[in-house]
């Protein structure tokens, strides 16, 4: 896919794990590992919202956009 | 949800049962036919009146292995059927309602139906050959049929295909929500 998640860079920039951020947003580390590596189709508003919140980014932060 | 998932387990494991029961009985019913066809009535129940034999002149024991060898393409079609239906159920059994896998299983089930219709009728007009072989000549027959049964089959075959399609975009649906964090 064109989207590429930036999510473990943002983690290791705010210096928090990922099974934290799991716990603070309220998904499973499952759930999460499954965003980390890309594996996810889509992501719920409300999520990202959450994800922002605690690691203090905007959803550019994290998304990012390659051309195939 | 896990109400009718809980229904779809039960009558799975009860109609596995009958599909496991039909796997042992269909091929026995076909051997015993072969084999013990000189001495088949043609109705098992007879009241006040002699029973009416299958055959008028019994069958030497080639034609009736040549009689079997024609039934085998039906026979391996419908255990192909059924052990692909068993399969399925075994799915419905632990909850599993859309995967690649019943996708498969369904386009199998479809193939065995029509690949049985074929069969079936090839099956019947051998018999009919084998059953007038010893009549006198000018009362030796072929017959070919395909009637009412065949094309209900052949419906159910399309249904079959049309399911595998329906589930294939329920997998995917279904795929995307596990998928949509």
């Amino acid at each position: 896919m064109a989207i590429i998640v930036n999510l473990d860079v943002v983690l290791a920039k705010n210096k928090m794990r990922s099974n934290d951020l799991a716990k603070l947003i309220g998904i499973t580390e499952q759930n999460l590992s499954i965003l980390k590596t890309g594996k996810a189709k889509a992501i719920k508003l409300t999520t990202l919202n959450s994800i922002c919140k605690h690691l203090n980014c905007q959803p550019g932060d994290l998304l990012e956009f390659k051309e195939d | 949800m896990n109400q009718n998932i809980n229904k779809i387990k039960k009558l799975s494991s009860t109609l596995r049962l009958l599909v496991r029961f039909l796997i042992v009985a269909i091929p026995s019913y076909y051997l015993i036919y072969w084999v013990f066809i000189n001495q088949l009535p043609t109705t098992l129940i007879s009241v006040n009146t002699e029973p009416k034999m299958i055959l008028e002149y019994p069958l030497e024991v080639k034609f009736q292995i040549i009689g079997f060898l024609f039934a085998l393409p039906v026979l391996l079609s419908l255990l192909y059927g059924l052990v692909n239906v068993d399969k399925l159920f075994i799915f419905y059994q632990k909850g599993v309602v859309f995967s690649y896998d019943q996708v498969r299983l369904f386009k199998n089930i479809s193939k065995a139906l029509i690949f049985w219709v074929v069969a079936s009728t090839i099956y019947q007009s051998a018999k009919s050959v084998l059953f007038t072989l010893h009549n006198p000549p000018g009362e030796r027959m072929i017959t070919i049929g395909f009637g009412s049964a065949e094309v209900m089959i052949l419906v159910v075959a399309a249904l079959a295909i049309l399911v595998a399609w329906t589930v294939e975009e329920g997998q995917h649906l279904s795929e995307e929500q596990k998928y949509t964090i």
